[in-house]
């Protein structure tokens, strides 16, 4: 079952006028915006079973528009359900069900651990939040398209391979258990648009 | 797992025979970026449209059930069980 979280509170923020913090409140009514549990279970706030959700309360949806203005780390991964089940990232990256998994969110998320039947398996560090961050990282260098970057299209398909520079995970599967588990520095994210197909760490 | 190999397309799914939901088609599908094949042969994938992936002969999903990965039987009486990579009796 999954593991509720609150929005972390943010520090250092300016204040804003009291109306242009009621307008962002009429603007977030109605919106969910959630941090996941870890396991992958999804639970909705409402009861229902769905990708994961939580109602959110007003300061949090607050925190939640802001950080989509920023470009900076702050409230990377954190995803905003814009439509029924589609959530969209910090970083603009859309989740929508899909896969056989039911939805790419749980897609992505098999990529929290290791899958040793598999023949090659990036497993991502840290856990879903941390996930859903590195990602919105990855999809931030993406759009800037610099040497880090190498970009695939076919048709309305994009594969970026993102250089992260660090450590970002490890390569699992077979293939890992041959060569001792290597470190994994690249993200490689399939998207159609902006929708994310799947995404995991690798060693191009 | 019986699979026909990595996928070039991603670089990271394995290549599996998928029956579509009207369990008449076979198609060869990644396990990670949905690219498909219609044969071992083709090298460009197809990709089909999310989120359904209808098969196209028929228009029946290929991720909705009862679409299902193709057993080692089924993979055999095709003739495609030599190009196996890699099989799991
Ligand atoms: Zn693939
Ligand atoms: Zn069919």
């Amino acid at each position: 079952m999954g593991r509720m979280r609150q929005a972390g509170h943010r520090s250092g923020r300016a204040r804003r006028p009291v109306w242009l913090t009621l307008a962002i409140i009429a603007l977030a009514a109605g919106t969910l915006v959630y941090r996941s549990g870890f396991d992958g279970a999804i639970e909705r706030a409402d009861g229902e079973r769905g990708p994961q959700a939580r109602n959110s309360s007003t300061q949090e949806a607050e925190q939640e528009l802001h950080g989509a203005e920023s470009e900076t780390n702050e409230g990377w991964g954190e995803l905003t359900e814009i439509a029924p089940g589609v959530f969209e990232s910090t970083a603009g990256l859309v989740y929508k069900p899909g896969s056989r998994e039911g939805h790419r969110i749980d897609h992505v998320l098999r990529h929290a651990e290791d899958a040793p039947e598999r023949p090659i398996h990036g497993v991502f560090d840290g856990g879903r939040d941390e996930i859903f961050a590195v990602l919105d990282e990855a999809w931030s260098i993406a759009r800037q398209r610099g040497p880090p970057v190498k970009i695939e299209r076919n048709g309305q398909r994009t594969t970026y391979t993102i250089d992260m520079g660090r450590r970002v995970g490890y390569v699992g599967g077979g293939a890992g258990l041959r060569n001792g588990y290597p470190a994994a520095s690249h993200i490689r994210l399939v998207l159609e648009d902006r929708d994310v197909i799947t995404a995991f760490p690798l060693n191009p | 797992m019986e699979h026909f190999g990595i996928c070039a397309a991603c670089g990271q799914g394995a290549k599996r025979l998928r029956a579509c939901a009207s369990e008449r088609h076979f198609l060869i599908l990644c396990d990670e970026c949905d690219a498909a094949w219609f044969t071992l042969e083709d090298e460009a994938p197809t990709y089909l449209k999310q989120p359904d992936l209808p098969c196209p002969a028929c228009g029946a999903s290929l991720v909705q059930p009862p679409s299902r990965w193709a057993t080692l039987d089924e993979i055999r009486q095709l003739g495609w069980g030599d190009d196996l990579v890699s099989k799991s009796e």
